[in-house]
């Protein structure tokens, strides 16, 4: 979507022609970003806020720039693909033989990473497939059915460690 | 800068009555909003453009061997127009 959609979309709304409508957008916009200059920040209701953010680069230096907080309710429905999944935290067994712990697991990371991207990609591809709105029914569908897969294959990772000498 | 502040002054440049710039502004937030929510980006001219990006699933191993597992995200990112942004810094 870009301005031009906009600007029809209003025009055939409220009826006006597409040149009053076209002014009243671009003034929307203009008002917004001036307004964003000289208060530094726009707050909105259902939409979010955008304002001046410093940060500091890793030389230590201060940069200044803009970022764009959401709503929650609109952060949320934008992630709906992923709403319900959670951080998982597995806990290892110690290995003090293994002295290459690191390496070991980020083996295994890539691995569920494999996994779980083809999977992944499965299981939206039946939801997109016949729809416009996907997400509204699917929210549950996707989530539960990753996080089962979540379990499923540190399941088999911890199984798998168990064998492992030491 | 709140909303009302905001038609105030849309109002008084466009000389539209404020009830329907109240109509028309909800109007154009709603489309952006709706967009954002079927995945789609939006792009604005002059002012920046919404753009919906896949944060990857992260593996975090701790130092006590716990690995934490962060699942996939998607978020909104705002990437301000360059002249706005330089107007917005430099002041």
């Amino acid at each position: 979507m870009n301005k031009t959609k906009i600007k029809s979309a209003v025009s055939i709304e409220f009826a006006l022609s597409i040149e009053k409508a076209g002014k009243m957008v671009d003034c929307i916009f203009k008002e917004l970003a001036e307004g964003l200059i000289r208060n530094k920040s726009i707050k909105l209701q259902k939409f979010g806020k955008i304002n001046l953010v410093s940060k500091k680069s890793p030389e230590n230096v201060k940069l200044k720039s803009i970022a764009y907080i959401p709503s929650k309710k609109l952060a949320r429905r934008v992630n709906n693909n992923f709403e319900n999944l959670k951080k998982i935290k597995l806990a290892l067994e110690e290995r003090k033989e293994l002295e290459s712990n690191d390496k070991f697991d980020y083996k295994m990371s890539d691995e569920f990473l494999k996994q779980y991207r083809e999977n992944k990609d499965e299981v939206l591809k039946i939801v997109l497939e016949d729809n416009d709105e996907p997400v509204k029914n699917s929210r549950i569908v996707i989530p539960d059915k990753l996080i089962k897969l979540h379990k499923e294959i540190t399941e088999e990772e911890s199984k798998e460690k168990d064998n492992l000498p030491g | 800068m709140d909303k009302e502040n905001l038609i105030k002054r849309i109002s008084k440049d466009s000389g539209i009555k404020k009830k329907d710039c109240y109509d028309i502004f909800d109007k154009v937030i709603e489309l952006i909003t709706k967009n954002l929510k079927k995945g789609k980006n939006v792009s604005i001219e002059n002012f920046g453009d919404f753009i919906i990006q896949r944060e990857e699933m992260k593996i975090f191993i701790k130092k006590n061997k716990t690995r934490i597992i962060v699942p996939p995200k998607d978020v909104i990112v705002f990437e301000s127009d360059k002249l706005l942004a330089e107007k917005l810094i430099a002041k």
